[in-house]
């Protein structure tokens, strides 16, 4: 087995973790909600069916003790994220527990599939550990089925089969949703994935956008226009509603961070002032990579964009040489084009190294970008690659 | 084979869905077989005649062997519907040959089924059908799931949990489609967004490049050499005929001489070559192809950059500063530059509406970056901010 292949940029880790923090809270809700129908059903049952008061109290304390958990762990999800997660951890073992002590409570086949809906509203969180804890959960509660209750069994078993077969049955459901659950779960982390890693491209595309603009002296060389326009605006807007005009002297100290005014200086004439503002106030800057900068190329690059209702349930956004539609001798074509390119670098932008090159396709998302058996031939073949660029470029790839 | 499988199972998070799609039919159809396989020796116990036997088992082997052509030849979606199709007549075959705990599990299965495809449709139908079978089977044939010592009403109990199974799983469907569908839009959205960022990247690049006096790096003989080598090299080992690539990548060279649109428009070049042109399109170095956008997002991996701050994908002004006074600055320079861009837009790229005044917060949601309440200030004041940008021009 190949090993873990892993995103080209760690960054978006944290992203993905906001993104999975941001879906559980709503799907804590909907396990909650449907674990208050379930306890609804039941008790109701119960009372319609005239079980004994002694019977329903202690089942109905299980069940909202663990809706009261759910609860406040839910609450104080707001004030640390680790809450949320021991939640689910708890619902999944609540959820189980429930379901196990009311097959016991009842001795009946008939609540044997609630293991199943247990499973699936776990299987809810799209969460690994989570499936790891319901297969062991559901594994237990059949054997101990078996075992212990057989005689819950025999009534499904009079015609045909054995405790095997049923035992087996219920397994091999189970593997079915394991892997269910498994690749649903992944499937979540691929969308997750992409947001988060488009988000990092977004900021480093900035990155390089700006750099590039400077690079090439197409940088706005009027920028001190814009704090002329605003001030003008501001002054307008002052008069216009008859009050002092609070916003000059915010703008003069953005004008002398801009003329590269030093600090003690600034600090002199704007006695009001921190040291605390004036880093804020960088932030504020609409040249220099700050993050206003920023911002306002994102927002010129925004005003292009608009998303078509069917492009969202489109593929074609998926950028990657190992499209199934494709031939063969495209998907090389593409492959060596990229390989080729990336060796002899473009001007303007920073020659990558061999070693970054091979590190990264082999390594990490890009691997599933390019076609398994082209990947295999670069893997199995890399210093014949190497062989052939040295031999192309009169100079030879930067080692 | 099989190493290759399990290791794209293991890795399905960086497949597309249609790659998904396909591990998903074939994990279904070895579910299926291993069901099949076992139902052979446990139809000892079906009250069905030998020849039904015989027929079903044979129809379905039939089946599976459709499916695995309809995989074969790329046919996904349709291998979907003849799998779930499958996984019900297995469930009718098991209804109606035992009357059991058995062929009731076999209503969950077939749901658990349809669920792992996620597709909401298919769900709707084809689990809709599974529900009503199932309901008419646990009602009509209580007497096979139900003894003497049951507790009260157990037949609905059996009915109650499907329909629970049911209705959970069309709400965790329901919950995923609209999770998706929201991933999906921001995902689009921003991938178009960062194509024009690598629009005005290919830009400067090439302008470098001009001020530089050096040749675009398809025209470079290294280049061609290197590339025309390597696609030989590989070749050899996947097709048939290897050398026969040498010709694709002359026409990929090609197509940069000319240029795409005008190869497409030559009536005198065959139909196969315009479509193999259109396919290379995507891959070509001189335009901000998909190509182009793969380097870049390669390159930038190594690019410096801050270390990571809990803010870094927001571009609110709001987390910038606090004070309403700053955020109508930050407004007012924002505004400013923005007009700017467009002007130098429509000097440079000598937009057709010359004359027209065009929205300058166009296609963008304000929420995303403003305030309430520096939006507000940007509606009660219109115009004047309008005009006076207007005069500044």
């Amino acid at each position: 087995m190949t090993r873990k292949k892993t995103y080209a940029f760690q960054e978006i880790e944290q992203y993905h973790e906001y993104l999975e923090i941001k879906h559980l809270r709503s799907k804590n809700l909907i396990v909650s909600g449907v674990f208050l129908i379930m306890f609804i059903l039941t008790i109701s049952y119960m009372f319609i069916t005239n079980y004994p008061i002694t019977t329903i109290i202690p089942l109905s304390i299980g069940m909202i003790g663990l809706l009261v958990i759910n609860f406040i762990l839910s609450a104080y999800g707001d004030e640390s994220n680790s809450y949320l997660r021991v939640n689910k951890y708890m619902s999944t073992l609540g959820m189980f527990t429930m379901v196990s002590a009311m097959i016991i409570i009842f001795r009946s086949p008939s609540l044997i599939p609630l293991l199943f809906v247990a499973y699936c509203v776990c299987a809810i969180y799209q969460d690994i550990k989570v499936i790891i804890i319901s297969n062991i959960y559901f594994v237990a509660a059949i054997l101990v089925i078996v075992t212990t209750f057989p005689e819950l069994l025999v009534s499904i078993n009079v015609s045909n089969g054995t405790n095997f077969s049923i035992v087996f049955f219920s397994m091999l459901f189970l593997i079915m949703l394991s892997v269910s659950a498994y690749i649903i779960t992944k499937e979540k982390s691929f969308f997750y994935n992409q947001i988060s890693n488009s988000k990092e491209i977004e900021y480093r595309n900035i990155d390089l956008l700006l750099k590039l603009k400077y690079k090439s002296g197409k940088d706005d060389k009027n920028y001190m226009n814009h704090y002329h326009n605003a001030n003008e605006l501001l002054k307008k807007f002052s008069e216009l509603i008859e009050l002092p005009n609070i916003f000059e002297e915010k703008i003069n100290i953005l004008i002398d961070l801009e003329n590269k005014v030093s600090d003690e200086e600034i600090l002199e004439k704007h006695i009001d002032f921190t040291m605390k503002d004036l880093d804020r106030f960088r932030k504020l800057l609409i040249s220099n990579n700050a993050k206003l900068n920023r911002i306002a190329v994102k927002m010129s690059n925004t005003r292009e964009s608009k998303v078509k209702k069917r492009e969202i349930f489109s593929a074609t956004h998926f950028k990657s040489f190992n499209k199934p539609s494709e031939s063969y001798e495209t998907k090389i074509i593409a492959f060596v084009i990229f390989y080729v390119a990336l060796k002899k670098g473009f001007i303007g932008i920073d020659k990558l190294s061999d070693k970054d090159i091979y590190n990264t396709i082999t390594n990490t998302d890009y691997f599933y970008y390019i076609d398994s058996k082209i990947m295999r031939i670069y893997q199995e073949n890399s210093d014949v690659f190497d062989a052939i660029i040295s031999d192309a470029f009169s100079k030879g790839g930067k080692k | 084979m099989i190493r290759d499988f399990l290791n794209k199972v293991f890795n399905t998070e960086f497949l597309p869905m249609s790659e998904v799609r396909k591990i998903k039919v074939w994990l279904v159809m070895g579910f299926l077989a291993i069901l099949t396989i076992i139902t052979i020796p446990y139809s000892a116990f079906f009250d069905y005649s030998l020849a039904m036997k015989i027929i079903t088992i044979s129809v379905l082997f039939l089946l599976m062997g459709f499916m695995y052509l309809l995989v074969r030849i790329k046919k996904p979606l349709l291998a979907i519907q003849l799998s779930i199709i499958y996984s019900i007549l297995l469930m009718l075959y098991y209804t109606q040959g035992v009357n059991s705990f058995y062929a009731y599990i076999f209503f969950y299965i077939s749901l658990s089924i349809i669920i792992f495809y996620q597709e909401l449709f298919s769900y709707l139908v084809y689990g809709t059908i599974v529900l009503v079978v199932g309901g008419y089977y646990t009602v009509a044939f209580r007497d096979g799931l139900v003894t003497a010592t049951d507790i009260t009403g157990a037949a609905y109990v059996y009915l109650a949990i499907l329909i629970l199974f049911y209705i959970i799983n069309l709400i965790h469907i329901l919950h995923n489609e609209k999770i998706y569908t929201d991933l999906n839009y921001d995902w689009v959205k921003m991938t178009q967004v960062i194509h024009s960022y690598q629009d005005d990247i290919l830009y400067y690049l090439e302008d470098i490049r001009q001020d530089a006096h050096k040749a675009p790096i398809y025209e470079n003989l290294e280049f061609q050499k290197a590339a025309f080598e390597l696609s030989e090299f590989i070749a050899k080992q996947i097709l048939k005929d290897g050398s026969e690539i040498v010709n694709l990548m002359d026409l990929y060279v090609y197509i940069h001489e000319k240029g795409l649109n005008n190869l497409l428009k030559n009536s005198e070049i065959s139909v196969s070559m315009k479509k193999i042109s259109n396919m290379l399109g995507k891959y070509l170095l001189s335009e901000n192809t998909d190509m182009f956008s793969m380097i870049i997002n390669f390159y930038i991996r190594f690019q410096e950059t801050d270390e990571y701050k809990e803010n870094r994908y927001s571009y609110q002004i709001e987390d910038i500063t606090d004070y309403k006074d700053e955020q109508v600055i930050a407004f007012c320079l924002i505004y400013s530059y923005l007009t700017y861009e467009i002007e130098k837009d429509k000097m440079w790229k000598q937009i057709e509406r010359l004359d027209e005044d065009v929205n300058i917060f166009e296609n963008i949601e304000l929420k995303e970056f403003f305030s309430n309440e520096v939006i507000a200030f940007y509606n009660d004041n219109y115009e004047m901010i309008v005009n006076h940008f207007s005069e500044k021009k």
